[in-house]
């Protein structure tokens, strides 16, 4: 028996203070500034285009980050491999509760803006936080993945489908077995049970993201089905009273509905039957023990597969264009007007190619600064909304800081590149010998 | 009273109801006078001698809204307050006993929306005047708990990276206390009105009840209420009991049925938790009456066949109806009124745990209507206000 007194247990702690490592500042996350991104049609036609391509792995197959790995299926100590294939109605459902399908933040539909970044490094529509906290290349800029993340739609979608199947082949050796009846087949989509739960995370009990359909913290008791439709359609709306899975499967079930249509047919997936023994016995408390292996359940039934057809490759084609680099100009030069002030430039870059260019910036010197270092350039195919500015070129603006300069000046580079097209553009930054003069060149437009 | 952890393990006593003390309920009209003593005070903006006052909040996309409605006519409402939260993430609440004050967790607009962003911890009149943020990295979804003077909220801080999870007490003028801290989950359960705090412990080895007494002694195997998972808890007004539910399984058949808690046993003596009933049927939300006098559980059909209806426990007798069957699913009770003439309840249209389908709030009353409170299922009963 613990004895303590209040008194002495007090630990007064300053509302301001946080002993929470739960968060982190979008600005210790992979970009330093935020980068741009494109935000297709309101009617996600786009975003779920990708998603089917991604479901059926033809956004980038065989590729470690945006190909799905082959899905492991059948009992537990006779796993075999099969053709990866993730279940559509997953993809979109999981994207909207991230992110409300949108790649960017706050800006028009089919258009460019700042890509969406949230406190905790989730970025783009499926919230890709691993691999996306701190910049993973050389030099402390980010890799060729981390661009494709956070600036296309569509990479950002298939980086998500790989984690999800990834999920799924984390069964058995750390995961739960959903489908034993069913031999663990993967083309059941409610066999995706656990590997949607982990998407989310697999804490532990009473967790915030505990996930697990029977903890109290999710509250109240029978929970009313969740519903990404209207608030007055008799379902639940309130994010934090339900465990992720069934977000997800009461999202299939009860899509978003967009200027009075819905996103998707409905899709009514079934969850464990907490009342039967089958799934309610290994979903007991005592069963949730790393690695978890007393927690495999038979298919919630009825089950259910996903009619949607395989995309053609074209599909393919069409959504990821053929992008081509076209930084125009190759040379400025920058003065600024004093030791204190910056001088800044800014510098467009198009897409001469199809589709969307992503691309990213790397400075030689210190005392050059690019912002936004990365972002995307839309080809005359990809869709630009009526009744906005449609705005097809990147751009980045370079500052030079004026202390850090070295003494006699200074000459550096910029490299832009694509990771799509590997073309490397190398733009020479003179840096005028005096810093009480006027601040360099025009704007360098477009001819 | 302090008692030993090897010495509080719960013996289930199956095919016997005990306590009747706590079950009994009678519909009888005279007794539908019962006194809350968790919701007696007068709040600024119930009227004395009108009907209580339902508050309760409201989910939406972006703010979620307090209101107050009169319960013999729910449609007659009053906004009380709006709070902007994260897109899609609503508040916890909940009301202070003296009904004065409405204590909740919310994660402000621009924080990431995800169920475990830090939230903020406030505070505010009932009316919703006078808020005050009272303390950061809250738990969003555990609600925060109100000592029975009003005059502190305990509320839940975790730590993913380590693991750890506290309950901290935060007076008004928003000093924290840490009551408990630990690995397993914790939630808190309730204050008795001799001020001591109850709390439930998850871990792989069931669900265990905890205490910190008014001096400050902790046990926190202060009851071990189940192998499984419980939720659903309340503690009786007297604070002398504990009302759950709790995980059964008879043969292929997985339910939750509600129990009662003594927690009053002598010192060194074996708790005992009773079931409210012995069937193999799901029971919901065992509330406690006003006067504290039984509880009034929900209950599927045991039979499977017709409209399951939400019922009171008599022990020793067959169960007394409140309502009429609803057209169709079945009911679950959430919240009596002070004066025990309205009952707030939550309507399910499916016929299943697994099933339940949509559902809407309503009250009803004595006469056995019920009216709908909103056209959202996203309600919250926080309490009431007047009617005592």
């Amino acid at each position: 028996m613990k004895r303590i007194t209040l008194l002495a247990l007090v630990a007064v702690i300053a509302i301001s203070a946080s002993t929470s490592g739960k968060t982190q500042r979008a600005d210790a996350c992979a970009f330093a500034v935020t980068p741009t991104a494109y935000e297709g049609p309101k009617d996600r036609s786009l975003d779920l285009a990708a998603m089917d391509l991604a479901a059926f792995n033809l956004i980038a197959p065989g590729n470690t980050n945006f190909g799905l790995p082959r899905l492991e299926k059948g009992p537990r100590q006779v796993r075999v491999s099969v053709e990866p294939v993730v279940p559509p109605i997953l993809l979109k459902s999981i994207g909207w509760i991230e992110s409300s399908i949108d790649q960017t933040r706050n800006s028009p539909f089919g258009g460019i803006g700042p890509a969406l970044i949230s406190s905790d490094c989730g970025h783009g529509i499926m919230q890709i936080t691993s691999g996306m906290t701190v910049p993973l290349g050389t030099g402390g800029n980010v890799t060729p993945e981390q661009l494709l993340v956070a600036t296309h739609y569509a990479y950002n979608i298939a980086r998500g489908a790989t984690m999800l199947a990834g999920k799924w082949n984390d069964a058995p050796a750390s995961r739960p077995i959903a489908g034993t009846d069913t031999d663990g087949d993967p083309s059941i989509v409610e066999n995706w049970y656990f590997a949607v739960w982990s998407y989310n995370g697999f804490g532990g009990p009473g967790a915030n993201r505990s996930n697990h359909p029977l903890d109290p913290i999710y509250a109240p008791w029978p929970r009313t089905p969740y519903s990404c439709g209207p608030t007055t359609d008799g379902f639940g709306h309130d994010r934090g009273k339900y465990p992720y899975q069934e977000l997800v499967w009461g999202c299939a079930g009860h899509p978003p509905v967009v200027d009075g249509k819905a996103l998707w047919q409905p899709f009514e997936l079934t969850l464990p039957d907490l009342a039967d023994a089958r799934w309610s016995g290994p979903l007991q408390l005592a069963n949730w023990l790393a690695p978890y292996n007393k927690m495999d359940i038979p298919s919630p039934s009825p089950s259910h597969k996903d009619p949607t057809q395989r995309p053609s490759a074209s599909a393919a084609s069409a959504v990821l264009g053929s992008p081509k680099l076209d930084v125009y100009t190759s040379e400025i030069s920058l003065s600024p007007s004093d030791k204190k002030t910056p001088a800044s430039q800014d510098i467009e870059l198009g897409n001469d190619g199809t589709g969307i260019l992503v691309w990213g910036a790397v400075s030689s010197a210190s005392w050059l600064t690019i912002s936004p270092s990365a972002g995307v350039a839309l080809g005359p195919d990809v869709t630009c909304s009526a009744g906005t500015s449609c705005v097809r070129d990147g751009k980045l603006t370079l500052t030079v800081n004026p202390a850090k300069i070295p003494k006699g000046g200074g000459q550096a580079t910029v490299t832009i590149s694509s990771p799509q097209t590997s073309e490397k553009k190398v733009l020479s930054v003179n840096l005028n010998g005096s810093t009480t003069g006027n601040t360099g060149v025009p704007g360098v437009t477009r001819n | 009273m302090v008692l030993a952890a090897s010495a509080v393990r719960i013996i289930k006593r199956a095919g016997k109801v005990a306590f009747a003390a706590a079950v009994i309920i009678t519909f009888a009209g005279a007794l539908w006078t019962g006194i809350d003593a968790h919701v007696r005070g007068e709040s600024g903006f119930a009227k004395a001698g009108g009907p209580p006052l339902l508050v309760y909040s409201e989910f939406g996309s972006d703010s979620d809204t307090i209101w107050s409605a009169r319960a013999d006519d729910p449609s007659q409402r009053t906004r009380l307050a709006t709070i902007a939260h994260a897109p899609e993430y609503g508040i916890s609440a909940s009301l202070s006993p003296d009904g004065k004050r409405i204590a909740y967790t919310v994660l402000l607009p621009d924080a990431a929306p995800a169920i475990d962003s830090p939230a903020d911890l406030w505070v505010m009149d009932a009316d919703g005047n006078n808020r005050k943020h009272l303390a950061s990295d809250a738990d969003l979804p555990v609600a925060p708990v109100w000592s029975s003077d009003s005059a502190t909220v305990v509320f839940r801080r975790s730590d993913s990276a380590t693991g750890r999870f506290q309950l901290i007490a935060a007076t008004m003028s928003g000093a924290e206390t840490t009551l408990y801290d630990s690995t397993d989950g914790l939630l808190p359960v309730g204050f008795t009105p001799a001020g001591a705090f109850f709390f439930l412990r998850l871990s792989p080895k069931g669900s265990d009840l905890g205490v910190i007494r008014p001096d400050g002694a902790v046990d926190d195997a202060f009851a071990h209420l189940s192998d499984d998972f419980v939720r659903d808890w309340h503690l009786s007004p007297d604070g002398t009991q504990l009302s759950y539910l709790a995980a059964r399984t008879v043969g292929e058949t997985t339910s939750y049925g509600a129990e009662v808690l003594d927690l009053q046993a002598a010192p060194g003596a074996t708790l005992t938790a009773s079931a409210v009933s012995t069937r193999a049927v799901d029971e919901f939300s065992p509330i406690w009456r006003p006067d504290g006098s039984g509880v009034t559980i929900g209950r599927l059909n045991a039979q499977a066949t017709g409209a399951p209806v939400l019922q009171i426990v008599a022990p020793g007798g067959p169960p007394l109806r409140l309502l009429a069957a609803p057209s169709q699913g079945f009911d679950v009770p959430l919240s009596w009124s002070p004066d025990a003439a309205y009952l707030a309840l939550r309507s399910y249209e499916g016929s299943s745990v697994t099933d339940p389908g949509r559902s809407w709030v309503a009250v009803a009353g004595a006469d056995g209507t019920r009216r709908t409170v909103s056209p959202s299922s996203d309600v919250d009963v926080l309490g009431w206000a007047g009617g005592g």
